[in-house]
């Protein structure tokens, strides 16, 4: 899907009728808006959000207020009685020549009190078919097919904002970007809803023994607790989120001090905090491993001795010759069905080779405890064994503990030192921060931990649940009456069972696709070849970067770097969610120093290959050695120019 | 199929993977076909139609109607 034109008409700073045609060329795939800052470039992405969505996503960048949608000259000159419309059309066309024309507006009209807005804005949506456009009843439908609100911030989106994707507080906006994209998110719906629908039927059982009725009130009790503590949790995770942010806020006014030594305390700390994270996961990976090895070898450990005596007896009986036993119990009554020996005697009833025959049974039935025995002993032998290198491993375990446990201790004290150092360099500001950020960090420990209890809280709530949900299940199978109800209630939970191992599988499976896209496009992109190994996005949705000596680097990226990362994650996002929209990015290379700006002009193209890209950049951006770089894939190019006397902008076509 | 339907296909598919019952898997793709004609609007009443659609999906319920 591509836009083949944008055309505004009294839209803010756009009087007038102003038409923007968009080259559809696959390998001109690039359109250029050029423009200072105030000239039109943003507002001209908010009109395309406005005539699909009705609403203006990057409206408060500049001015952090809403403005009316109608030019103000316009609007200034409306005489009483008169109307003004603002106006934005789009015109978009798919793969296949389908052409789909968006429309909206809004008008405003003078009466003797003032200017009176419309409530609401209209929309209109038509299809060419052959020659007639034929307009489409479901507007929001056709929306959604080509781009659904949701996902939209992943193809319209400002540059200037997309490092924030990566600030370490921001990891729930990944998480919601993944599951948005993919749609998950629709799984994550319909798990809630169901969930409630479940409880909602489950109440409605008007059971006929006060036993029913105490196990509903029991689940009732339970579920409210459990929602009340979910809440609790979304509330401490909102407060840990903001002092994230805030820490995350220090970090960059440290960073960006005018005291060199400022600047290489607090990098040396990022780095750190880093390492720090790192040992505490290996840590932990060891530590489970450890306790795992206890549950797992801990009855052959209490039991060594009893093994060992029980393989000395196998041993015994097999040095007499019992082992392996030489006669089979199955094999004699063989004989004893057929009625003849292997020799070829016969066996006959109350015979004397029958009755030797049956004194050898009572012999087998012992010789089946002698073949138990050589079962046993390949069984005994590993446990033995293991139960023998266990000490040993576990030493090496507790060794790898020890020193990691050092390495962690070494880097905590270094940090100490870094804040001792920085609260004593004599600027206040800088002390004051020092403060600040101990002070939030020690919030952000206790967020931790209360956290994690009212998760675990969560947990046992859900399991006392279940519980109560078989207990209810078994008391209503008891009666014919239910046995409707309870089938409904059993089909409910099985196919809500069924959609969260769904969401969970597709989420892992997700996630793993979107690192590793993230990844090749980052590798790609990025001008450091050398400095940068991996990407990794963990089961919270943190993204880490990994440099070649394999520490975690994303803290001491620089806003360039961060801004590669984040185009290369919107672009691995796009190619998850299947949307065939066209990307428009306002200031792309506004945070992006010159030498990098060159170089990811230069692959902007290729990254975003068969994709139509608009970029609306400012003068400063849109340098002459960019030009050149992206010459070849320009299809069209414009200027915006703001007629400041007349407060309009105008559109000139360059190239 | 355009990519997007390929995407809801893809969890229709992991849910069948999931499951061999026949109602199970008739229930979740109705609720999720409920849930995409209704993402991100903000308020959705689903409780009455999912209670339907389960009692639609319940093999007790058929055979009840399938007698009457």
């Amino acid at each position: 899907m591509r836009i083949q034109s944008i055309e505004l008409e009294n839209f803010r700073q756009y009087r007038g009728k102003v038409l923007v045609e968009l080259g559809c060329d696959q390998k001109k795939n690039i359109n250029v808006i050029q423009g200072v800052n105030g000239a039109g470039k943003t507002n001209m992405l908010n009109a395309i959000e406005w005539c699909l969505y009705d609403k203006e996503g990057y409206l408060e960048k500049y001015s952090g207020k809403k403005q009316p949608i109608i030019n103000d000259a316009e609007l200034k000159e409306l005489k009483e009685g008169e109307k003004a419309t603002a106006k934005v059309t789009l015109r978009l066309i798919d793969s296949g020549g389908r052409q789909t024309v968006f429309e909206r507006q809004i008008s405003a009209r003078r009466d003797k009190d003032g200017i009176t807005f419309d409530g609401e804005s209209e929309a209109h949506a038509y299809m060419r078919i052959k020659q007639d456009m034929v307009e489409l009843t479901e507007r929001e439908f056709t929306v959604n097919r080509i781009l659904p609100y949701g996902v939209r911030s992943f193809f319209f989106f400002d540059g200037e904002r997309l490092d924030e994707f990566f600030k370490e507080e921001k990891s729930s906006v990944v998480r919601d970007a993944i599951l948005d994209v993919s749609q998950l998110s629709l799984l994550e719906k319909a798990i809630e809803h169901l969930e409630r629908t479940i409880s909602s039927m489950r109440g409605k059982i008007k059971g006929d023994s006060p036993k029913i009725e105490d196990i509903q009130e029991a689940i009732r009790e339970v579920e409210g607790g459990r929602e009340n503590y979910r809440q609790q949790k979304r509330n401490k995770e909102e407060e840990l989120s903001g002092i994230r942010a805030q820490l995350s806020e220090i970090g960059e006014k440290l960073m960006g001090s005018n005291e060199p030594l400022v600047r290489e305390l607090q990098r040396r700390r990022e780095t750190l905090s880093a390492r720090l994270k790192e040992l505490d996961e290996t840590l932990q990976d060891n530590e489970t491993e450890t306790s795992d090895r206890v549950v797992e070898r801990g009855p052959a450990i209490y039991a060594t001795d009893a093994i060992r005596f029980a393989l000395q007896q196998i041993d015994v009986r097999a040095k007499k010759g019992d082992i392996p036993p030489k006669i089979r119990e199955t094999f004699i009554r063989e004989l004893l069905d057929k009625g003849e020996c292997i020799c070829g005697t016969k066996i006959r009833h109350d015979s004397v080779p029958r009755k030797r025959i049956m004194g050898l049974l009572e012999r087998a039935k012992i010789s089946e405890i002698y073949e138990e025995m050589v079962e046993l002993k390949y069984a005994l032998d590993p446990m033995l064994k293991a139960a023998g290198s266990f000490t040993k491993e576990q030493d090496r375990l507790r060794a790898e503990i020890a020193g990691l446990q050092r390495q962690k201790s070494e880097a905590q004290t270094e940090q100490r030192e870094i804040e001792t150092r920085l609260k004593g360099i004599n600027v206040e500001e800088i002390t004051n921060l020092e403060f600040t950020r101990k002070a939030l960090e020690k919030n952000e420990d206790e967020l931790i931990g209360r956290i994690g209890i009212l998760g675990e809280k969560i947990e046992n709530a859900t399991r006392k649940l279940q519980e109560l949900e078989r207990e209810l299940a078994k008391e209503l199978s008891r009666s014919e009456r239910f046995k409707i109800a309870n089938q409904r209630l059993e089909l409910g939970g099985d196919t809500l069972t069924v959609l969260a191992r769904a969401k969970e599988k597709l989420v892992d499976e997700t996630r793993a696709t979107i690192e590793k896209k993230t990844e090749d496009y980052f590798l790609n992109l990025i001008w450091k070849k050398d400095t940068y190994a991996d990407i990794k996005i963990d089961d919270d949705y943190n993204i880490s970067v990994i440099n070649r000596i394999g520490s975690e680097c994303l803290g001491t990226l620089s806003a360039g770097e961060r801004q590669v990362l984040a185009l290369s994650f919107l672009a691995a996002l796009r190619e998850v969610s299947g949307f065939d929209a066209p990307v428009v990015i306002d200031t792309p290379l506004g945070r992006i120093s010159k030498e990098p700006r060159e170089n990811i002009a230069e692959l902007l193209p290729n990254f975003l290959e068969h994709t139509q890209v608009t970029l609306f950049m400012t003068d400063e951006e849109y340098t002459s050695q960019v030009r050149t770089k992206l010459a070849q894939r320009i299809g069209r190019e414009y200027e915006l120019i703001y007629d400041e006397e007349r407060s309009q902008t105008q559109v000139k076509t360059l190239g | 199929m355009s990519r997007l339907e390929s995407v809801s296909g893809r969890i229709l598919n992991e849910i069948a993977s999931q499951t061999r019952n026949k109602a199970v898997r008739h229930l979740a793709t109705e609720i999720l076909r409920f849930e995409m004609e209704n993402w991100k609007k903000e308020r959705v009443h689903f409780t009455e139609h999912f209670e339907q659609l389960i009692s639609q999906a319940c093999p007790e319920d058929q055979r009840r109607d399938d007698s009457s």
